[in-house]
């Protein structure tokens, strides 16, 4: 495209100049122009300016989770868990909810399993399981003598001893 | 990626990096780059099966800007109360990644997001995308002359919005 008609200002042309945009003879044409033309050599470093600005902004990021597993995955009805199609209705949701979703879905299933912990604790124990502990202390009160249990070494006497009724 | 025509998890994992980004100069604000990129990547996997081996990236601006340009449209048909423009809402100040470092970088982003839409679509495709005015055109279905047009003008604008 042609920088305009002869003796006109280069105008958007000097966008064009920048970007490699114009044609050959376009470009020489706006070669000749800018050499004897303060106006448009100083609108060419204002633009020249505006568009370096931008070019050298860095890229800008989140740590948002745009596409994470966790978010294709909740799309629901979806091979592969990667797809929208029928699911679309449900998409997009924000990350931010979706995360905080997830959370609470976590600290639910930690708070069941702490309170299983603890109904498992407080659970009478089955004493076929093993010898009761009052048997055991019955059987080594019996069998204590100072010389061959370094256990009742520590006693006087060894005494039978019975925990509970 | 596999065979000539990726997958959409290829496409998103691959380049959802460069949607955000395109996303963020287009829309200024980090929660409408979000969705901007989330409705891209409808498209994109609805759209998959017509791309051709060819820019993706290109093949993606095209989408995002699209997306851009329907929520603008739409926005102008039903117009909502907006907030006023500041700088703490435009840049979010909270710490992160998405907190800004460079300072002049805030203020470009600023001054970005104030020229006119088709303006800023046409400097962000060609200057952050780095589209050819031909590819622009065909993005935003117009002809090259006014491409060329709002480039400079958009470029112009930011200038001054700069000094």
């Amino acid at each position: 495209m042609p920088p305009g008609p002869p003796g006109d200002h280069l105008g958007d042309a000097l966008s064009a100049f920048l970007d490699d945009e114009l044609a050959p003879a376009a470009r020489r044409e706006a070669e000749a122009h800018l050499a004897g033309c303060p106006g448009c050599q100083g609108e060419l470093e204002e633009v020249a300016a505006a568009r370096r600005a931008i070019r050298i902004m860095p890229v800008h990021a989140t740590r948002r989770p745009l596409w994470g597993d966790e978010m294709i995955g909740a799309v629901p009805g979806v091979p592969g868990g990667f797809g929208i199609g029928a699911a679309g209705a449900s998409w997009p949701h924000p990350g931010p909810e979706r995360s905080a979703a997830s959370r609470r879905r976590r600290a639910a299933w930690a708070l069941v399993a702490l309170a299983a912990a603890i109904v498992a604790l407080l659970l009478p124990r089955d004493p076929s399981v093993a010898p009761s502990l009052p048997s055991l202390a019955d059987t080594h009160a019996a069998r204590a003598s100072i010389t061959e249990d370094p256990l009742s070494q520590l006693a006087p006497i060894a005494v039978p001893v019975r925990f509970g009724p | 990626m596999t065979g000539e025509v990726p997958s959409w998890e290829e496409v998103a994992r691959t380049h959802g990096r460069f949607l955000y980004n395109v996303a963020y100069r287009l829309t200024g604000n980090d929660d409408d780059a979000f969705d901007l990129v989330q409705e891209a990547l409808l498209r994109v996997r609805k759209g998959l099966e017509t791309y051709r081996p060819g820019s993706m990236e290109g093949w993606l601006s095209r989408i995002v800007t699209n997306v851009f340009l329907d929520e603008v449209r739409r926005k102008r048909r039903r117009p909502i109360e907006v907030l006023p423009e500041d700088p703490e809402r435009l840049l979010p100040s909270a710490p992160g990644a998405d907190e800004p470092t460079d300072r002049l970088s805030d203020e470009v982003q600023l001054a970005l997001r104030r020229l006119p839409e088709e303006f800023r679509t046409a400097v962000v495709l060609c200057d952050v995308v780095g589209l050819s005015y031909e590819e622009i055109a065909d993005a935003v279905a117009v002809p090259v002359g006014t491409v060329r047009s709002r480039i400079h003008r958009g470029r112009r604008l930011l200038r001054e919005a700069l000094q």
